[in-house]
C-alpha cells in the first residue's frame, strides 16, 4: 500500500494530478455527448433526414425509398414506387434477394402479394396493380434481426437488379 | 452468448457515461435526481433484456454485471491508477477555511452546497465554522468543523 498522503490535517488520497486529467478527459466527453445528441437529431442513428435515402438508377423502372440507417429489432419501412407501365396483365414482381430477408423479419406487406414465390437466391413477391397506367407502390415493414453492414438486392419483374447498403446498428 | 455481450456494453456504457457526468452527477442532492437514476434504470432495462424474459438471460446479465464488477474491483486493488479512474478521488474543497474556488468550480460545486452539508452534518451556522470541506468520491460533501 502506498503511503497515506496529507493535505494539511487531512489524511486523503488526493491527487490533483489526476483530478486535472479527469477534468480534461470530462470536457472532452461532454463535447462528445453533445456532438452524439445533434448526430442522432440528425439521424445518423436511424429515423432523421440523414437516414432517409432513396435508392434508384437510370433505366430501371422503380427506386426504392429505405432508411440509411436501422436499429436491431427496431420496426423500419421500406417502400418500392414503380413507375407506371411495368405491370403485366396488372400484376408487378418483386424479388428480394436471400441475404436480406434473412437479416430482417418481416412484419407486414402492403399491398398483401397475390403469390410469394420461394427461389434460391430470394423471394418474388406479386403484386396486383389496379391501373398498371399509373404508379404503385409496394410497402414491407420490417424488424433487422441481424446487425451490420448489409447489402440489398431488388428487381422488379425481369430487370436488372437495384443494389444498395443498409446499416443496421446493434 | 448476446446476454453476456449485452450486460457487458450496458455496464461500460453506464459507467463511462456517469464517470464523464462527474462526481455531482448521481449524487442525490435535488429530489430530480432520484427521478433521473429512475429513468435511466428504465431505459437500461431494454437494452439489458432485449425481448428475452427467460429466467435463464436475466440469471446471465446478473452474473455478467456481476463478474465485471469483481474483476474490475480485482484489478483495482492492484491499481491504484486504474482504482482512481474508475472510482475517482476525493478533492479538498475548503483547507484551513480557505475556499479552492477553481476546483469549486470545476466540479460545479457552490458555497451554498457546502453550506448545506455543514448545517446537516454539524449544524454549523457559518462559513468561517468550517475547517475542511471534502467533495468525496461519492459526490457528497464532507465537513470538519474548526474546534
Amino acid at each position: 500500500m502506498e503511503p497515506l498522503r496529507r493535505v494539511g490535517d487531512l489524511e486523503i488520497e488526493e491527487d490533483l494530478e489526476f483530478q486535472r486529467a479527469m477534468w480534461r478527459v470530462q470536457k472532452i466527453g461532454w463535447v462528445v455527448i453533445g456532438i452524439i445528441v445533434v448526430a442522432a437529431l440528425l439521424g445518423l442513428f436511424g429515423n432523421g433526414p440523414l437516414s432517409r435515402a432513396v435508392a434508384g438508377q437510370t433505366g430501371l423502372p422503380f427506386r426504392v425509398e429505405y432508411e440509411r440507417f436501422a436499429r436491431y429489432k427496431a420496426p423500419m419501412r421500406m417502400t418500392i414506387r414503380i413507375e407506371p407501365g411495368v405491370a403485366q396483365q396488372g400484376r408487378v414482381r418483386v424479388w428480394v434477394a436471400r441475404e436480406y430477408l434473412e437479416a430482417i423479419a418481416i412484419q407486414q406487406i402492403v399491398p398483401e402479394p397475390v403469390d410469394v414465390l420461394s427461389q434460391e437466391d430470394g423471394t418474388t413477391y406479386v403484386i396486383q396493380v389496379a391501373d398498371p397506367a399509373k404508379p404503385a407502390s409496394v410497402t414491407f415493414d420490417a424488424q433487422p434481426d441481424h446487425f451490420g453492414l448489409q447489402t440489398i438486392r431488388i428487381q422488379v419483374q425481369d430487370g436488372q437488379p437495384l443494389r444498395f447498403r443498409q446499416l443496421i446498428y446493434p | 452468448m448476446d446476454a453476456i455481450l449485452r450486460g457487458a456494453a450496458v455496464y461500460i456504457f453506464l459507467l463511462l457515461i456517469l464517470r464523464l457526468g462527474g462526481k455531482r452527477s448521481l449524487a442525490q442532492i435535488t429530489a430530480f435526481d432520484l427521478v433521473l437514476l429512475l429513468i435511466i434504470s428504465e431505459a437500461t432495462q431494454q437494452a439489458l433484456l432485449a425481448d428475452d424474459y427467460s429466467v435463464t438471460n436475466g440469471f446471465l446479465v446478473i452474473v455478467t454485471l456481476v463478474g465485471i464488477d469483481i474483476g474490475l474491483s480485482i484489478w483495482k486493488q492492484s491499481s491504484p491508477r486504474t482504482e482512481k479512474w474508475i472510482d475517482d478521488a476525493p478533492v479538498v474543497l475548503i483547507e484551513n477555511g480557505r475556499l479552492l474556488w477553481e476546483r469549486m468550480e470545476r466540479e460545479r460545486v457552490d458555497l451554498d452546497d457546502i453550506l448545506a452539508a455543514a448545517r446537516e452534518l454539524h449544524g454549523l451556522e457559518r462559513l468561517e465554522q468550517i475547517k475542511y470541506a471534502v467533495l468525496e468520491r461519492s459526490g457528497g460533501i464532507s465537513i470538519v468543523p474548526k474546534q
